[in-house]
């Protein structure tokens, strides 16, 4: 009955989309531009892009086959000498045909030339002149064992989830059975499409979140295409990978969250992001940070309904809370997978010293700058998309401490606070859904740097992926203040913003454009 | 006082449009620029080293194997120092005698060996079959540690009819892609045993054949759904709805 209950909860939600989704007034027609035109650029990367070419794509790929097979390959480690003298001698950094893959994979990343993709920038593939590559036909015509070779096999694990696999590949291990009578690379491009449609609701539920957060019908959809476009997220969703179906749970989950900062609770809300949640987690680890942001979004209306904002700085309750939520659930969690946070807390700042000047590195690959090729122009963009990042930050600091402040203003400044003062509730959810992300994975990061003696996992911009709509949101709160600070009135700043916005949208097109025929393009096929 | 005034927003977004069609063809000029195809039998290596000080010149006769000769991809490392210090590419018959293409680079200027250098030249039509001779020339005022070109060097000269396993791709390398280079002279003292890194690259007649033999590149290694002509409708449905978006954006 639970169950049942369950699906009906999730059901009703979902048509619950599709009905905010028709009210959608006279814009409902570009926001179906908007996302067709993302799914045929995502469809023309996935196809610009080689096989086995996407962040760990192998592996995930080799995990959907692992799951979609029937013969399961050990995978405990029997005899490790013989396990670590195969890891030493045989598997090549830049060959993923020597790698513990099924023999299909390893034949294909053969026949189809991958150490290319791995090797040195000038390292370019053998073409033919024939829309078929080198010895393509006679090998789609052949029919290759799907069983691992090498136990254990090479998988991406979920150390949360059933067997330590998560349900990404699981569902994607059924698309991989029912195309199994057709040649790799048509259920692998299959696969990547699945993303890139995966890709069209998240931004969907993205376009609801702006919406949500308070912007109007104009500046969501101007953020959706802002969003759509920038590179790194594009990239990333044309990959066979689990970080679509976290992306996509995340931004189900925030959008609830939203709503629930909006509207209160409801029994129906509860279950909705308890579900959503909890498949993010069966997704990735990565998810964890969902349940911080659960338990404030608990405090937070706790704290509304006690009426405690008449305690005047009220605010700090509920974060004190969090933090502290925050803080035992890091232990729980550590303890259960057997990381001694006490032995280890001396590392933590060694791990920081090294980990944090490392952050513009992070920053400029989460948006998108790849960095191939001896120019710097991708890097330009970044630059100056940094530069109207850190204005939005000030109009952030600036809106936080009018909000803080007793202060009593007139004029602008007034206007300029009660516009925070509206939001502020929002801008916390969404500053605690970074913070929590951002903890979470510097944990992980740190657990591994603890492990290993050096950073190893590092923090590359993908793992902030999850938060784009996030981090948009409020650099767009930011945007509006400073603008709000600079115009005449409420309404001259929102046409300013959407001009601004579309100032911003032509550069990440820009960009996005430069990025795809100026750097990958040239490096695969010029 | 008014900062910001509602007045000429329709002017602006124009204006905005205007510098985005600009940068658009900025782009597209960059991407042409980079579009030539480099020829699959050279194949580029960090070899051995060898350093170009102040006065230096090299020679490298190099054979071409198709039509449309456009640009030439050499490995470069080290730096210009400063205004006074000049790198020149020469493109010159199989004598190195008649120039037939030059690009000159002067004052502060790096190089990466992660990436070839690009020599681009106009397009020569009829080059199938013919040897051709690279010239570089490097002229700096002091010499020193740091202003120094290097480039590359191998011994694929020696090697008629070798078989690159690479990939499990077997291939037979032509014979004498490459002579052996010289240093500063046309004696045979000067000729050296091995040969510079290098790689042609060709372009073919149109935009619209160029874009073909891209489309050609793209299909390979891809489903049915992904080749030629539906390549061409997917490329095709995302440029016009590029377009419909920034309109729609545009005059929302």
């Amino acid at each position: 009955m639970v169950i049942i209950e369950i699906i009906i909860v999730f059901w009703k939600n979902i048509c619950e989309v599709f009905v905010m989704f028709m009210k959608i007034g006279k814009y409902r027609l570009v926001l179906v531009v908007i996302i067709l035109s993302f799914l045929t650029r995502g469809f023309f990367l996935a196809t610009v892009f080689p096989i086995f070419k996407g962040q760990d794509e192998s592996r995930h790929y080799n995990t959907v086959q692992y799951l979609a097979g029937a013969d399961k390959c050990e995978r405990t480690l029997k005899n490790k000498e013989e396990f670590d003298l195969y890891l030493k001698n045989e598997q090549k950094k830049d060959d993923l045909s020597t790698y513990r893959y099924s023999e299909e994979i390893k034949a294909t990343a053969k026949n189809s030339q991958s150490t290319v993709i791995r090797g040195k920038y000038y390292e370019k593939f053998l073409f033919t002149d024939d829309l078929d590559g080198m010895g393509e036909r006679e090998f789609k015509k052949r029919s290759f064992s799907k069983r691992q070779a090498v136990c254990p096999p090479d998988l991406a694990t979920n150390f949360l989830a059933k067997d330590h696999l998560g349900i990404y590949h699981r569902a994607m291990a059924k698309v991989e059975q029912l195309l199994g009578q057709q040649n790799i690379f048509v259920r692998y491009y299959a696969l990547r499409f699945l993303s890139v449609v995966l890709g069209c609701f998240i931004l969907l539920f993205f376009y609801l979140m702006f919406r949500e957060v308070g912007f109007s019908e104009k500046i969501s959809l101007l953020l959706t295409a802002i969003v759509s476009f920038q590179p790194g997220f594009d990239i990333y969703l044309t990959n066979i990978n689990y970080d679509v179906f976290l992306i996509f749970f995340w931004a189900i989950f925030i959008w609830e969250g939203l709503r629930v900062v909006k509207y209160g609770w409801s029994l129906k809300r509860i279950l909705f992001l308890l579900i959503v949640g909890f498949l993010g987690i069966l997704t990735k680890p990565t998810a964890l940070a969902l349940i911080p942001v659960f338990v404030y979004l608990l405090i937070q209306t706790w704290f509304t309904r006690a009426s405690v904002k008449k305690l005047g700085k009220g605010w700090i309750l509920p974060v004190s809370a969090i933090v502290l939520f925050g803080v035992g659930l890091t232990f729980f969690v550590s303890g259960k997978i057997g990381f001694d946070i006490k032995k280890n807390f001396s590392s933590l700042f060694l791990y920081l010293s090294k980990s944090l000047p490392k952050i513009d590195g992070s920053s400029r690959s989460y948006w998108g700058l790849i960095g191939w090729g001896q120019s710097n122009i991708s890097l330009y963009f970044v630059w100056l998309i940094w530069l109207l990042e850190w204005l939005a930050w000030g109009g952030l600091l600036v809106f936080a401490r009018l909000v803080l402040t007793k202060q009593k203003f007139s004029g602008k400044l007034n206007l300029v606070k009660d516009y925070a003062k509206a939001k502020w509730k929002i801008f916390l959810f969404l500053l605690v859904t970074i913070l929590s992300l951002q903890v979470t994975v510097r944990w992980a990061d740190w657990r591994v740097f603890v492990y290993g003696g050096k950073l190893l996992l590092g923090t590359p911009g993908r793992y902030w992926l999850p938060n784009m709509a996030v981090h948009f949101a409020l650099l767009a709160l930011g945007w509006q203040t400073v603008l709000l600070l600079l115009s005449q009135n409420k309404s001259e700043a929102k046409k300013w913003l959407e001009i601004f916005l579309l100032g911003l949208f032509f550069l990440l097109a820009v960009y996005w454009s430069y990025e795809v025929f100026a750097v990958i393009i040239p490096r695969f096929y010029f | 006082m008014k900062v910001f005034s509602s007045r000429n927003f329709n002017k602006i977004k124009l204006f905005l449009l205007f510098v985005f069609v600009l940068a658009t063809l900025a782009v597209g000029l960059t991407f042409w620029r980079q579009f030539s195809f480099p020829d699959s039998d050279y194949k580029l290596e960090k070899g051995r080293r060898v350093e170009l000080g102040g006065g230096d010149r090299v020679e490298q006769v190099f054979w071409v194997s198709q039509d449309g000769l456009a640009a030439l991809e050499i490995l470069l490392s080290g730096m210009l120092e400063n205004e006074n210090t000049k790198l020149e590419f020469f493109l010159k018959d199989r004598n190195c005698q008649q120039v037939l293409a030059k690009r000159e680079i002067k004052g502060k200027r790096s190089f990466n060996s992660k990436y070839p250098y690009l020599f681009n030249f106009p397009r020569i039509k009829h080059s199938k079959n013919r040897y051709f001779c690279l010239e570089i020339e490097f002229t700096s005022e002091k010499s020193s540690k740091k202003n120094k070109i290097r480039f590359f060097v191998n011994n694929w000269f020696k090697g008629d009819n070798q078989r690159d396993e690479q990939n499990g791709v077997e291939r037979k390398v032509k014979e004498r892609l490459l002579k052996p280079y010289i240093l500063n002279g046309s004696s045979e003292k000067n000729k050296k045993k091995h040969s510079i890194f290098l790689r042609p690259r060709y372009r073919k007649v149109g935009i619209w054949r160029n874009i073909d033999e891209l489309n050609k590149r793209m299909s390979q290694y891809k489903p049915w759904f992904l080749k030629g002509k539906f390549l061409y409708l997917l490329t095709g449905v995302m440029f016009v709805l590029l377009v419909v978006e920034v309109g729609l954006l545009l005059f929302l």
